[in-house]
């Protein structure tokens, strides 16, 4: 019994010796929400000196039901520069009174200047991806212009502009055909990868940040060659097949009609029989409401139906080409994924070529691209004419 | 079999009964003389009561011993001293004392219950028990007639056990009233109560109850061996039986249910299980228990079969509440912001934003509180003890946040476990699952949820090693007896439900069928 005793006491020391190591209470967390990457103003003849803005939260701003809120912000940015990406974390932990958190990061926003520079981006990545408290849900996007301003933006409905950023980018993507927001394990991948990718691209605005069209990266240096605006932006959506709404305007007899994507399919395949000048064939399927005529059209006639899909179908290609021929002609950058396609189904020839896929020799833009849609009409909304003429 | 409700540990204490050879004097012929004799042995209590008188028409002297306030005066008065005074008026009496003694043993007695006694022990005994003895002088023998009838509570709902459907009579005191509301469940020939006694002093009726034919024989002779060891003065209540017989002391889980209700007896009873009754209180054991029976109540049958899984499937809920919510609080908050949603945790870090303890003094704090205002609520007299609820909540709810020292989700974490905990039936398992949690809150403040979960699989380490009178405490989850499990989170229909539970190796397996095949 006495044995007993001792073991248990003495085992009990143990507990003693871990401590508790790392327990930090939540309100000594400085919790970082979002970040900013931008050249610094003042830069050194040798090397590149980077500007990194942390947004801190600041509960107490978010209102705690007791207090009201107030007038105090909710969140705090603070910037610092430097070379490397953790000597700037080491000085800002300087300045901020409370532990950098990186568990609820939720955006990284890079400037257009940093991201023009070859090479960079894929270097700034490192320590996101590698510091273990970092998600890899962590959205990134390309600003137009500073990323700090993007972070400095004061949006009206909501108190922290990551927050409201993340949220942005959530919400243009699945209500209004913008980019599919990119997270950071992505990136990860198209890093590893080496082939071409698309970022979405924001601007920041005085009380708001708008989602607009994408960034367009060459793979092999990482650098951001162009952009895409909207429209382009949604072609390719359609085009890869990860388009969720969208809006198309065609006219019928000089009368606007307004067709709204529900679904929209793609299938891509390849022919290869001469790899240095593919054909590519993109089967778009889309299926969609009616949502809005000027005109008095009978839309219950068949005939009327068909004209509207095929007017739908054609306006679809026209946007899919011009976006493809922007592509081949003027970024000369796979953003397609077709690179990737290659590799994964016909790899003996992708090895022959992946040196001079879209950069050298640059097959992607010798290759032809055959679109054809197919449309169709689910509903024309709860009644068939609203007037009559 | 035989092993499996084998007792691991050994009693040291020998197999040791009182007896009671020493106070075996017989009855001596002289009625002077025995009135002296008792008098001696209970040194002459003033509660006494000796009635000496003479049988009417003859010389006999005869003499009614018994206690004031244990016995029916009435039943004393008309039953035995008018017989035996008054009927003599119409029917002679023979001369001889022995006759005589017969003729009022046979005819003119009219009490049910009544014996012959022979020694002195058994004359101390049976007035202590409420019986009244009859004398005649010049024989060496007594008659011992039941006359019992002191105050008792008559039988009330039960306040430990309310429910909202189901019968409303409740256990009392009465060891005879007890017994009479288990037989007025089970009308079964096969119902068995036997009798005895435990306590040296007190001598107090403790009745094994159980099925002939559906409990297993092992089962029982289990419990009479543990009952036989039993030695001490006093048993005041059935919780003096159930720490003395059950298989772990050292254990936080109750193995021992404890009931008011005669429909629970009833019932378990009826799946084979024992229970024991002890006189002096209304709780009356049922045994053996495990973990699934702490999380039931005889409402999840008399609901329709919907809702009786609903409500255990809630207190399966709500016992792990109980334990863990405080728990993952102080894991949560100190140790693993990253796994709570951003906009909760910015709003927790607000709310903790100028409270001066760490999460772990917090919680205790708070838990001790409500701890100390639940005990303060039971001890008090009931129109005083919910003052003290309207206080504590002003204390704990309200002041306690505006004055800073505990954040308001704190307040919502200790009341959805106070919640959470009252919402078990058994009062004693809920008092084990709130002892547990003070562990997993250390566990969490030293090691957050990996703390949490090395205790979480202590216990279970612990639950699967108890046993309830042989009987495994996880049974039938750990021991898996599949058929039986369509009774344990979730109870079947009624029609379904045609077996005893296996784990308890009943003799008699059906407990209904379908009309196929009769058993």
């Amino acid at each position: 019994m006495r044995r007993r005793l001792l073991l248990l006491v003495s085992s009990s020391f143990v507990l003693l010796l871990t401590g508790c190591w790392d327990q930090v209470d939540i309100e000594e967390r400085g919790f970082i929400i979002g970040s900013g990457i931008d050249m610094a103003d003042e830069q050194k003849k040798q090397g590149r000196v980077l500007t990194l803005t942390h947004q801190f939260v600041v509960p107490a701003g978010l209102g705690a039901p007791m207090q009201g809120g107030g007038d105090q912000k909710a969140f705090d940015n603070l910037s610092a520069s430097g070379e490397s990406m953790f000597e700037i974390s080491r000085k800002m932990t300087e300045q901020s009174s409370k532990l950098p958190f990186y568990r609820h990061e939720k955006i990284i926003v890079i400037s257009n200047e940093v991201a023009k520079l070859p090479y960079l981006f894929g270097e700034m990545m490192d320590i996101f991806l590698r510091n273990p408290e970092m998600r890899r849900s962590i959205k990134v996007a390309v600003a137009d212009g500073k990323a700090e301003d993007v972070l400095n933006t004061k949006p009206e409905s909501e108190k922290i502009p990551a927050i409201y950023l993340d949220s942005v980018m959530e919400n243009s993507f699945e209500n209004a055909s913008g980019m599919e927001p990119v997270k950071i394990g992505e990136v990860h991948e198209f890093l590893m990868g080496k082939m071409s990718y698309v970022l979405p691209r924001i601007i920041a605005r005085e009380k708001s940040v708008e989602s607009e069209g994408s960034a367009v990266f060459q793979g092999y240096n990482n650098q951001m060659i162009g952009t895409l605006n909207d429209a382009e932006t949604k072609a390719l959506n359609l085009i890869i097949g990860k388009a969720k709404q969208g809006i198309i305007n065609i006219s019928l007899n000089q009368k606007n009609i307004t067709y709204e994507m529900e679904e929209a399919k793609s299938k891509i395949k390849l022919d290869t029989n001469d790899i240095r000048h593919l054909d590519v064939y993109v089967d778009i399927n889309v299926s969609g409401v009616i949502s809005e005529t000027f005109g008095t059209e009978n839309l219950f006639q068949r005939s009327t139906f068909k004209e509207i899909e095929k007017h739908v179908s054609r306006e679809i290609e026209t946007k899919a080409e011009q976006t493809i021929k922007k592509a081949q002609q003027e970024l000369k950058t796979d953003i397609f994924g077709i690179g990737n396609m290659l590799k994964e189904r016909h790899y003996d020839q992708w090895q022959q070529i992946h040196d001079n896929w879209d950069r050298g020799a640059n097959y992607f833009s010798q290759s032809t691209f055959h679109v054809n849609t197919t449309t169709r009409i689910r509903t024309t909304g709860n009644v068939n004419k609203s007037k009559n003429e | 079999m035989g092993s499996f409700f084998k007792r691991k540990k050994q009693d040291k204490k020998k197999k040791q009964q009182t007896k009671d050879e020493d106070f075996s004097i017989q009855i001596g012929k002289n009625l002077d003389k025995n009135m002296e004799n008792i008098k001696k042995m209970l040194e002459q209590p003033n509660d006494l009561i000796i009635r000496k008188f003479s049988i009417r028409n003859t010389n006999h002297k005869g003499a009614i011993v018994c206690i004031d306030g244990l016995i029916d005066t009435a039943e004393v008065d008309n039953d035995i001293l008018l017989r035996i005074q008054g009927v003599t008026e119409r029917k002679e009496l023979p001369h001889n004392t022995k006759q005589m003694f017969e003729v009022i043993y046979q005819e003119m007695i009219s009490v049910s219950d009544i014996q012959k006694g022979k020694t002195l022990d058994d004359v101390t005994n049976a007035i202590l028990y409420g019986s009244a003895v009859f004398y005649l002088d010049g024989i060496d023998e007594v008659l011992i007639m039941d006359t019992k009838g002191w105050e008792s509570r008559s039988i009330e709902e039960p306040i430990t056990e309310p429910v909202i459907r189901g019968p409303r009579e409740g256990f009392v005191e009465n060891v005879r009233t007890n017994m009479v509301l288990i037989r007025r469940y089970i009308r079964d020939p096969n119902l068995r109560f036997k009798t005895r006694k435990v306590g040296r002093r007190s001598k107090k009726v403790l009745v094994v109850t159980y099925m002939e034919g559906i409990t297993h024989p092992d089962l029982l002779k289990e419990i009479n061996r543990r009952l036989d060891t039993i030695d001490m003065d006093d048993a005041p209540e059935s919780g003096f039986i159930e720490q003395w017989i059950e298989d772990s002391f050292l254990s936080p889980f109750p193995q021992v249910m404890n009931t008011e209700r005669p429909d629970k007896v009833a019932m378990g009873l009826l799946e084979g299980k024992v229970a024991i009754i002890l006189d002096g209180t209304p709780m009356v054991l049922i045994l053996p228990f495990n973990i699934g029976d702490a999380l039931q109540t005889p409402e999840d049958y008399y609901e329709r079969w919907a809702i009786g899984s609903l409500l255990r499937a809630l207190r399966y809920l709500a016992a792990f509440i109980a334990m863990f919510v405080p728990a993952l609080y102080i894991a949560l908050v100190s140790f693993h912001q990253g796994m709570i949603p951003s906009k909760l945790a910015f709003s927790i870090a607000a709310t903790r934003e100028g409270v001066p303890f760490p999460a772990f003094v917090e919680a205790m704090l708070m838990a001790v509180t409500m701890e100390l205002l639940r005990e303060a609520g039971a001890r008090l007299p009931r129109t005083i003890g919910q003052t003290i609820g309207i206080v504590g909540g002003l204390v704990i709810g309200d002041a306690a946040v505006q004055a800073g020292i505990v954040s308001p989700v704190m307040v919502i974490v200790v009341a959805l476990t106070a919640i959470a905990s009252f919402s078990l039936p058994a009062y004693s398992v809920a008092i084990s699952f709130r002892l547990i949690r003070f562990g997993f809150m250390i566990a969490a403040a030293f090691f957050g949820l990996y703390g949490i979960i090395l205790a979480y699989i202590m216990v279970n380490i612990h639950i699967v090693n108890l046993k309830s009178i042989g009987v495994p405490y996880s049974a039938p989850f750990a021991p898996s007896f599949f058929s039986d499990w369509k009774d344990l989170v979730f109870r079947a229909p009624i029609q379904v439900l045609t077996k005893r539970p296996q784990y308890l190796k009943p003799t008699d397996q059906k407990s209904g069928n379908k009309g196929e095949n009769g058993s």
